[in-house]
């Protein structure tokens, strides 16, 4: 039997969880000061056209190696300084990073000519320089994120007096013959650039809009259906409001790169060891030094062998990979990033936990390089 | 608790419904044959924006005005140029090697 206070509590509960649900619903619709984006302070500290390194400002280092932060070309760089409390750049300043965010900036018609040299030897080589001398550091450690992981790839394996002996990798692509849809459209339709670019030469963003929605159609209404259910979740309803935010705001792909980066797809050169930039030819196997590889279970953009396709790729490397059960975002973003993925990276980079990972590296049979 | 266990129970359904629809999507939308309808619809996209914008910079230039295209190539020409300047002034600086700045000439023609 419910008494009267009892009834009186639980009809209070209804009450607030129904305003809080229509409260969070409208400010969703309106879009208006939801969500705090990109409260980091960061700093420009070296710029080439429109790309940008910038530097998290911290009073307070404690981990001796700066780390450089490659983003993809694809998406917009702050989905590493999404929400406050949901920011990996918050997140390593907080544990006492240098940490570097190289900013390629929105790609628009000045970009069509860009190619894999153009990003690797006029961007990622001297940003590595900048970080160095602004940090004083000797060696940088970089971290690549989906497309930013094969730039730093390419950059390692065709200069072997780059000083970055450590190289995170977040869900990338090695292998892309693994890539089911990637491979069907490039070996058997015959996907060229040409059927993807716009009338300015570069791929546009709702290209990749479009075959993200299509790999996944029913994709939306399942988020959209927890959204609901959550709506009273105030916190929730922020991160969905700025993940969505983001996944809606791609930038075009350069068309040059494309035209540069489409065979090797085709042809699966990167597993192959097989390329140049500016002329000179990659060498994969003579990359030494420390890899992490994070890879997502469930992603359905860089599936799980793909990215796991490094150990092949970098025979010479100690590489080491974290298998993480989500999707190919959430890696670094909510939960999972704080308790796994940041942890992980952290560790891997102070050198704590390291008897602790071998175990369960050779636990989980992985196989560890020389 | 008996309305979170509700907001669950209804939420488990749906997804129980939508992985039910989602999954045979998923296949069919990697299928070749929904790949290569993809490949061709976006060429058609493309050849027609093409086309309309010949058509509008024809009667832009009938008029004497500059089309967009035109305002692009400019764009195009200055960010080459932006990019030799940044090549050649890479080179005459001739950093010490291993430092991350070092690289070499690059030969072949990148113009836009």
């Amino acid at each position: 039997v419910i008494g009267p206070l009892e009834l009186g509590g639980r009809a209070g509960d209804v009450v607030a969880n129904v305003a809080a649900r229509a409260r969070n619903g409208v400010d969703y619709v309106r879009g208006a000061d939801i969500c705090d984006l990109c409260s980091t302070p960061l700093d420009d500290v070296w710029t080439s056209g429109k790309v940008r390194l910038r530097r998290v400002r911290n009073d307070n280092v404690t981990v001796k190696k700066p780390l450089l932060i490659v983003h993809s070309l694809i998406s917009k760089p702050y989905i590493f300084d999404l929400l406050p409390g949901n920011s990996v750049l918050e997140w390593l300043r907080d544990h006492g990073h240098d940490a570097y965010l190289l900013d390629w900036g929105d790609t628009d018609e000045t970009d069509v000519a860009n190619d894999l040299a153009t990003y690797v030897d006029d961007y990622l080589r001297p940003a590595v320089g900048a970080v160095r001398k602004v940090s004083g550091a000797s060696e940088v450690a970089l971290l690549g994120y989906c497309f930013g992981g094969v730039l730093a790839l390419y950059a390692l394996a065709t200069d072997d007096r780059l000083p970055v002996r450590d190289v995170a990798l977040v869900a990338t692509p090695v292998d892309f013959q693994a890539i089911p849809a990637l491979c069907r459209a490039t070996v058997r339709s015959g996907l060229e650039t040409g059927h993807m670019t716009d009338t300015t030469g570069n791929i546009p963003a709702d290209v990749f809009r479009w075959a993200f929605r299509v790999l996944r159609p029913t994709n939306d209404l399942a988020a959209f259906a927890t959204l609901l259910d959550r709506l009273h979740d105030r916190e929730y309803v922020r991160n969905h409001h700025a993940l969505n935010r983001w996944t809606d705001d791609q930038i075009p792909f350069p068309g040059a790169l494309a035209r540069e980066m489409l065979p090797v797809a085709r042809e699966n050169a990167l597993l192959a060891g097989v390329g140049q930039v500016s002329g000179r030819p990659v060498n994969f196997e003579a990359v030494k030094g420390r890899v992490l590889a994070f890879m997502a279970m469930r992603d359905h953009l860089v599936p799980h062998p793909s990215a796991k396709a490094i150990i092949r790729l970098l025979p010479s490397a100690d590489v080491e990979t974290v298998e993480i059960d989500s999707g190919h975002v959430a890696l670094f973003i909510g939960g999972r990033a704080k308790t796994e993925t940041l942890p992980a990276l952290h560790e891997w980079l102070t050198g704590d936990g390291k008897q602790a990972r071998e175990e369960k590296r050779d636990g989980r049979a992985t196989a560890p390089h020389p | 608790m008996g309305r979170t266990l509700m907001a669950s129970l209804w939420l488990q359904a749906f997804k129980r419904a939508e992985r039910a629809v989602g999954d045979p999507l998923e296949r069919l939308a990697q299928s070749p044959a929904a790949i290569e309808a993809m490949i061709r619809t976006a060429a058609l996209r493309r050849d027609v924006e093409l086309r309309a914008e010949r058509v509008l910079r024809f009667y832009l230039h009938l008029f004497n005005m500059p089309a967009l295209t035109d305002v692009r190539r400019l764009s195009q020409q200055v960010a080459h140029l932006e990019r030799r300047v940044r090549e050649i002034s890479r080179e005459a600086d001739t950093p010490p090697p291993g430092d991350g700045l070092h690289r070499e000439t690059r030969r072949r023609d990148r113009s836009a």
